[in-house]
């Protein structure tokens, strides 16, 4: 016997026993026949075989179901006849109908499901709405997971790109390359193709306004590696790494269509980027996505690499300021492509005169570098997901449970008239079955939602966001987990059926204690222990996240609007120059109506920006704990009473602090208390550098208050200032205090530039509100999540203890109508009721408990200010869930005190 | 004939069987070939779809077993064959005689259409 016909064989029991017994030897004759034919007709033949016997029995099973007499696929009220047609009178309609395209019977098996469904339709919706969450919820998580983390990078062969890097013992990172290395690799090693890229922000002149972009120099094999095709034009090629070769540029395909409108005729034309003409030859397709394991954010324009570091040495290593990407040659692994590089670098350092032991190359693969560590910052809420998945089958079960004790009767009916166990139970499992079809739809469509607002409010940290997508596999996977869950929470009514034995069914009476209360317990028990993990969960994320938008950053964010300028091009080249403008754009602000205060600093606070640098203090002498460098900005007057940071000692900078002045510097606290312990830091002095560099001594003329400079999470770091008016070097962000709204300031800013120099693009601007958004946006998103993970879980188990007691009144209707009639009083009854509902409650904090406190440490990332295990967090949440299913029992509790005594007791 | 009457209209797929079925005996694999080949392969059908069709077609007393003709000699196997009934024979009468009725009163109306102007493509 083929195995085809084994397979057959076996689906053949999909039909009703009677059809079988009488029918199968024949349709294992035809399937022969089938076969024997397909066989002449090679493999499509029989391709074609299996579509066909699929098919045949995707259409005839339902059918046959339908026209089994007395089948339970049948509303009673159409049953017609017996088995016994054979022979007898032709019957109307009988014979019509039946041999439809299938389609008919498949619509009228799901009416008979749908009118099963529409007699309870709470039932029906509470039970797909339930799934339908828990289904979304996991089909959306798994969605992130699957485009951040599992996906290939969009790159063809992506499994052969690589990172390569300098590897720093201890760190995690690779560290940049210099062009000597690059280029010496380049020629020498076979194994990997490599390509370096460095950012470099260019002003754009002509064809509009003066603008900001943000370019890339990469290798002219950059492309290549990565295998792009151009959307028009070319991309670079090997011509573009020679010295002299002509300085071209290719655009992405947004800047292309935001500034030049999508315009063929760009190709070709000359763009003035810094000052020097760059042909434009070709535009990257809308779909490139840059390689994020070596820089961040959207580059607008890439040129030839040379154009940024023609001016360094082939052969010397010095600078290092290039991130490498290469494409691993084939059948070549990354260990020996390493081994490779690493001989070359051993060549070029000893010919160097170094210890080639200061500086190792690593290489890592490029999808790894891009995800890092993210598929932990996932646990949590891959865990959180699973919970809710739970809670959700949870609930299912037990309505089922309580809906096919309702049914006891009506099943122990149809088993007494002969309906088959087996019969029943798959008729049960069957209408399981559909809702969780109809709940994976429901559930797809939330997810598809879900989805898309997460490429949309994502935090921009999470590596790969944008190619987050509800794909097919992803939506193969709801179809999974539907079926799954359909067979697990129909699974209790089945057990249930099978577990009771007919005759005492039927003798049944309401009050009896069914075997399904105890399961039913278990399962609001679970229910709560679950949610209770969750809302400990969503309570400490949301309790971190109030108290980091509630930190003190030591200065005032509101009211302050913020302008950074770039001072480039021949004008501006003097140090003088730049000073001047500065200080023209801060005059012509401070005139401004409306406008308290101006400052500026060459970083602005939670932007992200910081400078860092060695110091050395005059008569101290460096500890172990003496921080390597500290963080430095360059500031304008006026700039703490402006941000509000409170200046504890001394004064602040004037612009009489100049380049002609006496060197001073500002300090913040956490750097006097440091290097000044117990002293003061007034008029003591420092420098730049290590002790035996020239720079200038500076005297510390002010020392103030400590602010939170990189992130409202983290504590504040060792700082210093300097006057901006005595270097004149770098960016400048302009500050500004408004009366009111500061927004209304971010024109006058504009403004104040235009009139000053009206070729100089404004780099960015905003109000110091918007940053300060911003820089909560990852904790705020993480909160959102798991608050409403849990909020949706807390629903569900409070769902989950009112249908349980709620049916437990109602079954306990004669018992509750005899105690009163007893003389037990409405007081008694109701406690009753609700210590039930307690207990239950109580049982399911307490496990909850536990598993919370084995469970939050994974949120240890997450938190601040706070333990992962905090005993406030825990209890206020249990305290919170057993309100909510005090509230959910109280309820029912009140039903079972209108019970009146006498109907309860007729009823029977 | 009122009778039979009552047997129309019958689904295109049991037409086609008692088509098959008229003057000839065959077995299940023989009619789904027929019925696939007359119709240029509109109809298809498996083993379910043909073997659940004609029991309830002999349920209804449309066909019934016949006597295994047996010339498949040697190599012959254990095959159910069908034949159809006076009463199957009649319901593809009346089936016919009712599309007959049907054609003509459609050719009336395309002509009635085409004379109007109405004209289609071709």
């Amino acid at each position: 016997m083929s195995a085809g016909e084994r397979l057959y064989r076996l689906l053949l029991r999909l039909y009703p026993p009677a059809f079988r017994r009488e029918l199968e030897a024949d349709m294992l004759q035809a399937y022969r026949d089938w076969r024997r034919e397909a066989r002449y007709r090679g493999p499509l033949g029989r391709l074609r075989l299996g579509m066909r016997m699929l098919a045949d029995l995707a259409r005839s099973l339902p059918r046959e179901w339908w026209h089994q007499p007395g089948g339970a696929w049948r509303p009673t009220a159409r049953r017609e006849g017996g088995s016994g047609g054979r022979g007898g009178p032709v019957r109307r309609g009988r014979t019509r109908g039946e041999e439809g395209t299938g389609m008919g019977t498949i619509i009228r098996d799901v009416g008979f499901a749908a009118r099963t469904f529409l007699r309870r339709p709470g039932f029906a919706l509470a039970t797909v709405a339930t799934l339908a969450v828990g289904i979304a919820g996991a089909t959306t998580m798994f969605s992130v997971l699957d485009g951040v983390v599992l996906r290939p990078l969009p790159y063809a062969d992506a499994e052969r790109l690589v990172q390569v890097g300098i590897r720093y013992p201890g760190r995690d990172a690779l560290g940049s390359v210099s062009p000597a290395e690059l280029h010496l690799w380049r020629e020498e090693v076979g194994s990997v193709q490599i390509a370096g890229a460095r950012l470099q922000a260019m002003t754009l002149v002509g064809d509009g306004e003066p603008e900001i972009l943000d370019g890339a120099g990469v290798s002219g094999s950059f492309f290549r590696i990565l295998d792009v095709d151009p959307a028009r034009g070319r991309l670079f090629g090997p011509e573009e790494d020679r010295t002299g070769a002509e300085p071209v540029a290719v655009l992405t395909h947004g800047t292309w269509t935001r500034r030049w409108g999508a315009d063929d005729s760009v190709i070709g034309r000359r763009v003035v980027l810094d000052g020097v003409p760059f042909t434009v030859v070709g535009v990257l397709p809308s779909d490139f996505v840059p390689p994020e394991a070596i820089y961040h954010g959207d580059v607008d324009v890439y040129f030839p690499l040379q154009h940024v570091a023609d001016d360094v040495s082939p052969t010397v290593v010095a600078d290092a300021f290039l991130q490498v990407i290469g494409r691993l040659a084939e059948g070549v692994g990354i260990d020996a492509a390493r081994a490779q590089l690493r001989a070359t670098q051993v060549d070029l350092l000893l010919a160097n005169g170094r210890d080639p032991d200061s500086r190792e190359v690593g290489a890592a693969a490029l999808h790894a570098r891009t995800v890092g560590d993210f598929g932990r910052t996932l646990v949590p809420f891959l865990g959180a997901v699973g919970l809710l998945l739970l809670v959700a089958c949870a609930n299912v079960a037990n309505l089922s449970l309580v809906r096919a004790t309702e049914r006891g009767r009506e099943m122990a009916v149809r088993t007494a008239l002969g309906a088959g166990r087996g019969r029943l139970a798959r008729q049960l499992l069957t209408e399981s079955l559909v809702t969780a079809v109809a709940a994976s739809a429901a559930g797809a469509a939330l997810a598809w939602g879900a989805v898309a607002a997460f490429r949309r409010f994502a935090p921009s940290g999470l590596p790969r966001a944008a190619e987050v997508t509800v794909d097919p596999r992803v939506l193969l996977f709801a179809l999974g987990l539907a079926v799954i869950t359909g067979l697990l929470f129909g699974l209790a009514p089945v057990l249930h059926v099978l577990g009771s034995s007919s005759g005492s069914t039927l003798r049944e009476r309401e009050g009896g204690t069914g075997g399904g209360g105890r399961l039913r317990s278990v399962l609001v028990v679970g229910e709560v222990a679950m949610a209770l993990v969750l809302f400990v969960g969503a309570a400490l994320l949301a309790g971190s996240f109030v108290r980091l938008v509630n930190t003190d950053l030591g200065f005032e964010p509101q009211g302050l609007a913020w302008m950074t300028v770039a001072p480039d091009g021949e004008r501006w080249e003097s140090p003088e120059a730049r000073v001047e403008l500065i200080r023209s754009i801060h005059r012509r602000l401070a005139d401004h109506p409306g406008v308290v205060a101006v400052g500026g600093t060459s970083n602005l606070p939670l932007s992200g920006n910081q400078s860092v640098r060695n110091i050395t203090v005059e008569g101290f002498t460096p500890g172990p704990d003496t921080p390597e460098n500290v963080s430095y900005s360059r500031v304008l007057p006026g700039h703490f009473v402006t941000t509000g940071i409170d200046v504890r000692r001394g004064r602040e900078f004037t612009w009489v602090d100049d380049d002609d002045a006496a060197p001073v510097v500002v300090v913040n606290e956490a750097l006097a208390s440091h290097y000044w312990p117990g002293g003061d830091a007034l008029g003591s002095r420092m420098h730049f550098g290590s002790p035996e560099s020239d720079w200038p001594w500076m005297e510390v003329v002010g020392v103030v208050e400590d602010i939170r400079q990189l992130r409202p999470g983290e504590p504040p770091l060792p700082e210093l200032y300097i006057p901006f008016a005595a270097v004149g070097t770098g960016l400048q962000t302009v500050v500004v205090r408004a009366e009111g709204d500061p927004a209304p300031l971010l024109e006058a800013m504009r403004a104040a530039l235009r009139a000053e120099a009206p070729e100089l693009p404004v780099y960015r601007t905003g109000t110091m509100d918007q940053v300060l958004s911003d820089a909560v946006v990852a904790p705020r998103f993480y909160t959102l999540v798991l608050g409403a993970f849990a909020g949706v879980s807390l629903l569900l188990a409070v769902i989950g203890v009112y249908g349980t007691m709620a049916y437990a009144v109602r079954q306990r209707t004669r018992e509750l109508g005899v105690r009163m009639a007893l003389g037990a009083d409405r007081g008694s009854v109701r406690g009753m009721v609700l210590g039930r509902g307690l207990a239950l409650t109580a049982a399911g904090l307490a496990v909850g408990v536990v598993l919370s406190l084995l469970s939050t440490r994974v949120l240890e990332d997450f938190v601040y200010g706070v333990t992962p295990t905090d005993p406030a967090t825990i209890a206020g949440a249990a305290l919170a869930l057993a309100a909510a299913a005090a509230v959910a029992s109280w309820v029912p509790a009140v039903r079972a005190t209108r019970i009146d005594p006498v109907e309860a007791l007729r009823a029977d | 004939m009122t009778d039979f009457e009552e047997l129309v209209p019958l689904t295109p797929v049991v037409f086609h069987i008692l088509a098959a079925l008229s003057g000839r005996v065959r077995h299940g694999y023989e009619i789904a070939g027929e019925v696939e080949e007359k119709t240029g392969g509109t109809i298809r059908m498996g083993p379910g779809t043909l073997y659940g069709s004609l029991r309830r077609m002999q349920g209804d007393g449309l066909i019934a077993e016949a006597e295994d003709p047996g010339h498949e000699g040697v190599h012959a196997e254990r095959r159910r064959y069908y034949r159809i009934t006076p009463l199957g024979s009649e319901a593809l009468r009346a089936e016919t005689a009712r599309l007959d009725r049907a054609v003509a009163l459609g050719r009336a109306a395309l002509a009635r259409h085409d004379l109007a102007g109405g004209g289609g493509a071709g």
